[in-house]
């Protein structure tokens, strides 16, 4: 599962990419209406978009987990069937 | 700031071109075969890209990092409009063709290369963040900010 390890990490990261770009703006607009902007931008927004990861990256997860077609069961009228040699299947 | 101000920065930033963002994509999606499972696939992969992706957009708008900022009023009391610079433009290119070879990777981990191939989703990948970041910006202009 390298993928689905890589897939946490780039939850992770992007998670503290937003916490750290959200910080910057912080940092160069310290004037009471830049600290509301940081508010939104460093703290809410970074939730939401984190909500987001996660509930797409559990579904990509569900989806990639899904089985195929061609690993399901045999449809019954095909069970019932014999198989090429006349054996039952 | 207050809370409905808060909540239009999320709908407006976030969730509104999310919300175009999947309409289109889906839509280019269906257009080119993939169905059901495919379109889910397609419709999670956009939750997992687009949303930091517009997150980067609105802190590098916050930074001036290639935006300009323009006092469309008087010198007392006019409003500052933040418009995206050449650099701007360059840097949203430039995120844009990461994202279709992010979502082009997932696309193939999650549906696997037996149904479908991996130069045909490269392709899809390809024409639909195409439609979704010229006509999505289109649309999302007439979204008042």
């Amino acid at each position: 599962m390298r993928l689905r390890q890589i897939l946490v990490d780039a939850a992770l990261a992007t998670g503290a990419a937003a916490a750290i770009f959200g910080g910057l703006p912080a940092v160069a607009n310290a004037d009471g209406a830049g600290m509301e902007g940081f508010a939104v931008v460093a703290c809410l927004v970074p939730v939401v978009v984190i909500i987001l990861l996660v509930v797409g990256l559990v579904c990509l997860l569900r989806i990639q987990r899904e089985p195929r077609k061609d690993d399901e069961d045999p449809p019954a009228w095909r069970k019932n069937q014999d198989d090429w040699w006349g054996r039952p299947r | 700031m207050g809370t409905t101000t808060v909540a239009r920065t999320v709908l407006l930033g976030i969730l509104a071109p999310l919300a175009v963002t999947i309409v289109l994509e889906t839509g280019m999606a269906a257009l080119f075969g993939l169905r059901r499972r495919a379109l889910a696939a397609v419709v999670s992969v956009n939750c997992v890209t687009n949303p930091p992706l517009n997150l980067l957009w609105m802190v590098l708008a916050w930074a001036s990092v290639g935006f300009e900022r323009v006092n469309s009023g008087g010198s007392r009391g006019g409003t500052v409009d933040v418009t995206p610079t050449f650099w701007g433009w360059f840097i949203l290119g430039v995120l844009e063709v990461l994202v279709v070879v992010v979502e082009w990777r997932i696309l193939v981990w999650a549906l696997g290369r037996k149904d479908i191939s991996s130069r045909k989703l490269l392709v899809v990948s390809a024409v639909m963040n195409a439609v979704s970041a010229t006509l999505g910006t289109y649309v999302l202009s007439f979204v008042p900010s």
